[in-house]
């Protein structure tokens, strides 16, 4: 692939696109909802630059790198910091070996000169200033101009871009004027059970089946708490695991202790106590409802016409059973 | 009109898509550009006095409900636990088939219900495409398209039914001229098969049970009508006023957001997002790509509200919710009141039956999502009475948020206050705080390196104060507290805001807005500046906050956020006590995050945080 691009008169160097692809498991709503974002149905019409927001490691990269999968598209990522530059994100003059300066375009720049995909990843830490620097590039005009090599870049009609923020950074930085060109904002959420297990087995093919087991109860049972541990701490957890079981052959840890000690390192010590911040909640709740989504605008939760009373009621058979799991655990293990 | 319509010389068969607006449009103005002596419809002659009276009702919807009489078979065949059935016809005026029969009745056009009669309906299912492409071609094109995907009856009633009502027509054009006959999508190729093909009939009526006409509860509308209420209602709106109504299944949608931007407004006032033409526009391009992405061209009530609220934010979509789910138009009517589920009602006599639509429209796929509906007053009035009065606390996120909003105002003001020292000058023996390389190049023709030097700001800051709403009304924030902070992390708080047992979210949380506040950090311990008589000298809340912070403060600079910099009465003030404002204009944050800032939720007692997450949704 062309590597170099002349624009104006100006050399620029390009980026290379993001090589490794993930798969995306589960949520498909949430892919088909980033397809429709970038869907456009005529020459007039713009694609939308989505903003994607949950806690971290929950999987909101993966899910842009997912999308540039589905459209077959060149894939690129650029990490913003609090110290990200607009010529950082734009075009970044650098000293050659011959004494002079050579331009060399950001991922971004290069995606949307080559048309490809954009993921502007934790974009909640860059500031407005170079904020400012993008925001032709993601109304109609769809350009932006390099201040420093002088130029302005268009973008190809099939470039896309995403944005990721965490949830709980702030964004304060970020004026009205930005936000408003990066809608929608798209909230990944935590992944169902079969989902969750399937994410840990596509990463790690080689743990054991009760371990993987285990970790998934744990981290459905903390999402059901609404704590904030992700299938990536999960998975950071279990490779700790493997590697403490692996590591003494002759003295070889029990798999329950290693998972223990693996969940106390990675997550802290209140990560074990999962049942008593259960049971706390469940006391001071009282008999209150929770209130559930949709269909609580036409019915009173305990009405059986209810459309989500089934299912609210599969998750509180879920909710039980994951408090007898501890015991059907240590059956597992003997 | 080609002749795909066409059945015979005499009747004209229309195939339409149940339960859709643009349908029951097209039927009524093919009523008007034609003149027809008959009209026949797919129901069963049973159906005919009890819908016909129903339609009288309009635009009151109704439902007739025929229950399915129980024999000795079907008593077998239902399983304990099992609901009884019922099948019914919606008398909605965007079914096709009601707006027909009510231009029928209107004209005293003889009408002709010629399906068969059966107990227990079995609905036969297919996916249809949207209606919406009516506006671009015609119905014989429409129908047309469809016909490669549209499959043989699947049932042996489906089929007998067909076949009924092709021999029914053969039997009404003897008598009559001009026949309208309107039938499903579905059944039309096979209808106009069996009544070319003269097809013998292989099932004769059931008897069956004398139709009831019931009221159904308004807040449950939504399942028996084939548009959303809203849109119903501005159909009927249009009729009664002799409105445009060709596009309202689009423009429907854009009335929607409009109306529902207003209600949102009114209930939320200035504590509201801006909801603006642009992020609407964004709203309506991002639905219109759902759509698509889903298989329609008009948006169903999931893919609005999933729009809706990833656009403009939980509140905004909670509104839209209830718009669409109203229907104003609704009146007083003799009969009893049902609610209805998806597939099922509740009787007046508390019963549950299974329900099958006999103009069965797009199969209906309930999708739920995340969003808590807005409490209702007894529900509010409950959690209030059991407020206790001697605890609150706050919502630790909250807390945490404001405290990183602090910091980092506190940085802001460290750079305006630092921002006239930073300098560029050529380098000569170091290179200080970095190469500047923009004006480097900007002199590249003298050939020398500029470098950049940042010296550390002078002085520091303890102290901030954040004017959200300015002048503020008292009346307003009657709310008026100073808070210590519950470790070393958080500020010393004083604030007024807005009263939090007027807006019950949960039991045991209130909501409330801040007007303004004054963080001091690190914390100290400070006298409640409210009751304070050295501040007695005040005159406004802004005053009591700003001279309270020029009291505290140990510092010579106060960051203040506000909409407009502080005018010569702050600064004098600020004088007094020795002290300088440095400004930071509100208007540089994001408007929603600023919005999200103000809102505090109080919780009654630390054993309600466990829970709170549940209830707190911001706008």
């Amino acid at each position: 692939m062309q590597r170099e691009v002349n624009i104006d008169g100006i050399h620029l160097h390009l980026s290379h696109p993001h090589e490794a692809r993930g798969e995306w498991i589960g949520q498909r709503e949430i892919l088909q909802q980033l397809m429709a974002c970038w869907l456009v149905v005529d020459e007039r019409d713009l694609p939308l630059t989505p903003r994607l927001v949950g806690p971290p490691g929950i999987g909101k990269t993966a899910l842009g790198m997912a999308g540039a999968k589905l459209r077959n598209q060149d894939l690129y990522i650029y990490q913003c910091t609090s110290d990200t530059r607009p010529e950082d994100l734009l075009v970044t003059p650098v000293l050659a070996e011959s004494g002079k300066i050579a331009y060399h375009a950001s991922p971004l720049v290069t995606a949307a000169i080559q048309g490809g995909i954009c993921i502007l990843d934790e974009g909640n830490r860059m500031n407005e200033k170079s904020w400012a620097s993008l925001a032709p590039l993601f109304d109609q005009r769809r350009y932006v101009e390099s201040i420093v090599a002088g130029i302005t870049i268009t973008a190809h009609p099939d470039f896309r871009c995403c944005v990721t923020m965490n949830q709980d950074e702030s964004t304060f930085e970020i004026p009205d004027y930005i936000m408003s060109r990066l809608q929608p904002t798209l909230t990944l959420g935590f992944p169902e059970r079969q989902d969750e297990l399937a994410i840990l087995q596509y990463h790690l093919p080689f743990a054991a089946a009760e371990m993987l087991a285990l970790t998934v109860d744990f981290l459905q049972r903390a999402h059901a708490l609404k704590l904030d541990y992700s299938p990536r701490d999960g998975i950071n957890m279990l490779r700790y695991a493997m590697k403490r079981l692996a590591q003494d052959s002759k003295h070889p840890l029990s798999k329950d202790a290693a998972w223990r000690e693996a969940l106390a390192k990675c997550l802290g010590d209140d990560a074990l106590d999962l049942n008593s911040v259960a049971q706390r909640k469940s006391r001071s709740l009282g008999e209150a409802n929770v209130p559930l989504g949709l269909g609580d605008f036409f019915f009173a939760a305990d009405d059986p016409l209810h459309p989500d009373r089934a299912s609210e009621d599969e998750d509180e058979d879920d909710f039980d059973d994951d408090f007898d799991d501890s015991d059907d655990d240590e059956e597992d293990d003997r | 009109m080609t002749n795909a319509l066409h059945l015979s010389d005499r009747i004209t068969l229309v195939p339409v898509l149940h339960g859709s607006g643009d349908f029951a449009i097209a039927v009524r103005r093919l009523m008007l550009e034609q003149s027809f002596d008959c009209l026949a419809v797919p129901l069963p002659p049973s159906f005919q006095p009890a819908v016909e009276q129903a339609i009288g009702q309009l635009p009151t919807p109704t439902a007739v409900l025929q229950k399915e009489q129980s024999d000795f078979f079907s008593a077998e065949r239902n399983t304990p636990g099992e609901h009884s059935r019922c099948s019914y016809v919606p008398i909605d005026p965007c079914q096709a088939v009601i707006a027909a029969l009510r231009s029928a009745i209107a004209e005293h056009l003889p009408r002709a219900f010629i399906d068969l009669e059966t107990n227990r309906f079995e609905p036969p299912t297919a996916i249809l495409p949207d209606a919406y492409a009516l506006k671009k071609v015609s119905i014989e094109q429409f129908a047309a398209a469809t016909l490669p995907s549209t499959r043989p009856p699947q049932s042996e009633q489906h089929h007998a039914r067909i076949i009924h009502m092709a021999a029914q027509l053969r039997t009404l054009e003897l008598k009559r001229q001009r026949i309208l006959a309107i039938c499903s999508l579905t059944d039309w190729p096979w209808l106009r098969n069996a009544y070319r093909e003269k097809t013998k009939l292989v099932a004769e009526d059931d008897a069956v049970s004398d139709p009831e006409t019931y009221a159904i509860d308004p807040a449950t509308l939504i399942f028996l009508l084939g548009e959303l209420p809203f849109i119903t209602q501005l159909y009927e709106r249009a009729r009664a006023e002799l409105e445009d109504d060709e596009n309202l299944s689009i423009d429907g949608i854009k009335e929607l957001l409009l109306v529902a931007r207003d209600r949102y407004r009114a209930d939320f006032k200035r504590r509201a997002r801006k909801i603006t033409p642009h992020l609407l526009k964004q709203c309506l391009k991002y639905l219109r790509n759902l759509s698509l992405v889903d298989g329609r061209l008009t948006p169903d009530l999931y893919n609005l509200i999933v729009a809706t609220q990833q656009t403009c934010g939980d509140a905004f979509a909670v509104h839209v919710a209830e718009t669409a789910r109203d229907y104003e138009l609704a009146k007083y009517t003799p009969f009893e009141t049902i609610k209805c589920g998806i597939s099922q009602a509740r009787l007046p006599d508390k019963e549950i039956v299974e329900l099958d639509n006999r103009l069965p429209g797009h199969p209906i796929v309930w999708r739920t999502l995340q969003l808590t509906r807005k409490p209702k007053k007894p529900e509010k009035e409950e959690w209030l009475m059991r407020w206790n009065p001697y605890s609150q606390c706050s919502w630790p996120p909250e807390d945490q948020q404001i405290e990183t909003f602090r910091a980092h105002l506190f940085d802001r003001a460290k750079a305006v206050m630092g921002a006239d020292l930073a300098r560029t000058e050529p380098f000569t023996t170091s290179i200080m705080d970095g190469v500047d390389i923009r004006d480097t190049l900007r002199h590249w023709y003298e050939e020398k390196i500029y470098v950049k030097i940042l010296p550390p700001s002078r002085g520091r800051l303890d102290c901030v104060v954040m004017l959200f709403d300015a002048p503020a009304d008292p009346r307003d924030y009657p709310w008026r507290a100073t808070w210590f902070a519950e470790h070393q992390e958080e500020s010393t708080l004083a604030f007024f805001a807005s009263d939090f047992s007027q807006e019950m979210v949960g039991p045991g949380i209130g909501l409330s807005t801040y007007g303004g506040a004054m963080f001091l950090f690190p914390p100290i311990h400070i006298p409640d500046i409210w009751t304070n008589r050295e501040l007695d000298f005040t005159s406004t809340l802004e005053e009591r906050l700003l001279a309270a912070a020029c009291l505290h403060s140990s510092c010579p600079q106060i960051a203040l956020l506000s909409a407009s910099p502080p005018g010569a009465g702050w600064r004098r003030l600020a004088q007094r006590f020795g002290k300088k404002f440095v400004h930071l204009p509100l208007n540089q944050f994001s408007d929603a995050t600023i919005q999200q800032l103000r809102m505090v939720h109080v919780l009654n007692g630390k054993q309600v945080r466990s829970y709170a997450e549940h209830f707190i949704r911001k706008a």
